[in-house]
């Protein structure tokens, strides 16, 4: 088999993918209402751990997911409060979620289970196996492929439709870009940013998920080891559209997948983890110029109401 | 007389949302250990103890605050220019990876040339790291957050791969060789590792505070940050004042990596931080982004991670518990911050 395009490759390319442009999605939905939210990192980290923890219990990784949506929802009120509601910073918000998630899970990992390093195995949402097989050509590329993946594929594509070909979409869109022209149309700003958030944050509660529930049977601490922030390169490299996401998410998945098989090849790993940065550093800086996502991205959004 | 008046009133007004937060996460840190069945008040007073209780508790917790002080200054030099540094950790990593170089490459060098060399070399890198996403931010109008988010991860796995590939001390640890006694910060506290990195840290603390609040130079640097479309009229280029100032920011995380490896681990490890540069926003942001406000806010932060040590150990709560403690303090002032706008708000005359 070719070194850069096997069935194996596909499989893994698609598997680390994953977490990626779930996340991903998450933190689009969040930039596009104007919100920035580097706490996707925190935010993975607790459905990772939510969702191996009601596995664990429930002996049901379903209800697994559920728990981490959950926990999702929660984190993205609490960023919503403070960022929508309190005005702060966002980025000082993310760095609380991260703080908090980082050290909760561990805190909570010595109650439950009396050491720091990991949960027991857990029940795993496990693959599509031979279902889709009917479906020509395509369907030996969901043979390995998780349930949770499927999801976001369908997130994915319902995202596309809703941003680019409803009203409501284009709304929403409207709100990232400049927020008061959107009021003076009418348009309940401030709702649209509220659920907006948390629908982005319970996304990257899902995507944390796939970590511990998907990809593995167990939770480790900080597991995520930085995916919250490659997903945001992945938002900018795909130039804030949800398409744009999934594509970049699978390319740094990819190279990612690339350098686990062809380890003979001795591309050191380091070398490989820097790759998602540089790319969207040196993308951001010459490719092009203007795309700079939302203009009101980061900013607070006064009403003066 | 009236103006002490109004001064008084002013700094505590400043002080209470900081001290809200901590409260608040205390009260909250409560609730929590009620619900895991232990004794709040034994827990805190063992916390307390194991922070403060004697010349080497004290030392250890000064020791952690260390580079809270540093990546504290750093944060606030960027912010009174009107840049948002979250790649303090970064920056950190660059400058304790050249002074581990630095100081295990060179020897039979005198002291009193080696180790100031090897501070400069640390803050030289860390300027050259900050200045990627200044100038990206200036010239190209990327994000600030976002172009140090990246640096970030870069300079993580760039200092991680010349250490497995280039410098590895054998052994199992991914980490360097260790440095000439000539390049080490000396140890001020039998076994706390408290080191004359922290002289350095609170000089540079009043030294920052006599530029910003004392200085023209310091003062355009905070107009710029309080209000950069407005600077033009004061005199002041805005773009220059931003690049001055997270210059200067790279620079003291640079430093702020050094201490750590010439002070405590005398070899640069792989992964060492567990996120210091993260934490060392809130912290500036609690001692309300002024140089000497960081300083309690740091011993504060450091304190709840020797104290939450001390804690499990003598009372079953595990020592995370300080870091949620710090973590809710990061949640209440951001919330805080609101707070402030409302007093602001009341008396528009305070600030």
């Amino acid at each position: 088999m070719n070194k850069f395009l096997s069935a194996n490759i596909i499989t893994s390319t698609i598997s680390i993918a994953t977490p990626l442009f779930i996340a991903a999605l998450g933190g689009l939905f969040n930039e596009r209402v104007g919100i920035v939210n580097v706490g996707l990192e925190g935010i993975m980290l607790s459905g990772a751990f939510t969702s191996a923890v009601v596995s664990y219990y429930t002996g049901s990784a379903w209800m697994g997911v559920v728990g981490a949506i959950l926990i999702g929802i929660l984190l993205g009120i609490l960023h919503s409060f403070i960022c929508i509601k309190l005005q702060a910073e966002h980025v000082v918000s993310g760095v609380a979620i991260n703080i908090l998630a980082e050290s909760t899970t561990i805190f909570l990992l010595q109650l439950f289970f009396g050491n720091k390093g990991q949960t027991p195995t857990v029940t795993t949402i496990g693959n599509l196996g031979s279902k889709l097989d009917s479906i020509p050509i395509l369907g030996v590329l969901f043979h390995n492929m998780s349930y949770i993946t499927l999801i976001g594929i369908v997130l994915i594509i319902i995202s596309h439709v809703f941003l680019y070909y409803t009203k409501a979409g284009l709304r929403y869109r409207s709100i990232g870009e400049n927020p008061y022209a959107a009021q003076s149309l009418g348009i309940d700003v401030k709702s649209y940013m509220y659920i907006g958030v948390i629908i982005g944050c319970a996304m990257a509660g899902l995507a944390g998920s796939y970590l511990s529930i998907g990809m593995l049977n167990v939770f480790t601490k900080n597991m995520t080891a930085g995916r919250g922030y490659i997903a945001l390169a992945a938002v900018i490299f795909g130039r804030w559209t949800p398409l744009g996401s999934l594509l970049a998410s699978l390319f740094f998945g990819y190279v990612m997948a690339l350098q686990i098989s062809t380890q003979s090849l001795a591309i050191p790993a380091q070398v490989v983890e820097m790759f998602p940065y540089i790319a969207t550093l040196v993308v951001l800086t010459f490719a092009y110029k203007n795309a700079k996502g939302p203009a009101h991205t980061g900013r607070p959004f006064i009403n003066e109401k | 007389m009236k103006d002490v008046m109004d001064k008084t009133k002013k700094v505590s007004l400043e002080l209470l949302p900081s001290l809200l937060a901590v409260i608040s996460a205390l009260i909250v840190g409560t609730i929590i250990i009620i619900l895991i069945g232990q004794n709040p008040m034994a827990a805190y007073k063992a916390m307390f103890k194991g922070a403060f209780g004697d010349m080497r508790a004290f030392g250890n917790t000064l020791q952690r605050a260390t580079p809270y002080i540093f990546g504290a200054l750093s944060f606030l030099m960027a912010a009174n220019g009107g840049l948002f540094n979250i790649g303090i950790e970064g920056q950190m990593y660059i400058g304790a990876f050249l002074s581990a170089i630095i100081g295990f490459s060179l020897t039979g060098v005198p002291k009193f040339l080696h180790l100031p060399l090897t501070l400069i070399v640390a803050m030289l890198g860390g300027m050259v790291w900050a200045c990627i996403p200044a100038i990206l931010k200036v010239k190209r109008g990327v994000h600030e957050v976002i172009g140090t988010v990246m640096l970030n991860y870069i300079a993580f796995a760039l200092t991680g791969y010349l250490t497995v590939h280039v410098f590895h001390d054998p052994g199992l640890v991914a980490q360097t060789f260790e440095v000439s006694q000539s390049s080490i910060l000396t140890e001020l506290v039998a076994t706390s590792k408290l080191n004359t990195g922290f002289i350095i840290s609170l000089f540079l603390c009043v030294g920052l505070f006599i530029f910003l609040y004392y200085t023209p130079w310091g003062y355009g640097i905070r107009v710029n940050g309080l209000n950069s479309t407005a600077s033009p009229y004061a005199g002041i280029n805005p773009k220059k004042v931003m690049m001055a100032s997270m210059v200067a920011s790279g620079a003291i995380s640079g430093l702020m990596g050094a201490e750590r490896v010439l002070g405590v681990y005398h070899k640069f490890i792989h992964a060492f931080s567990p996120g210091y540069g993260f934490t060392a926003i809130a912290v500036s942001l609690l001692g309300k982004n002024h140089p000497l406000g960081i300083i309690p806010a740091a011993i504060l932060f450091g304190a709840l991670e020797t104290g939450g040590s001390a804690m499990s150990i003598q009372v079953d709560v595990p020592r995370e518990l300080g870091l949620i403690l710090q973590a809710l303090i990061i949640v209440f002032i951001a919330s805080a911050q609101f707070i402030n706008k409302k007093i602001v708000a009341m008396n528009g005359e305070v600030r």
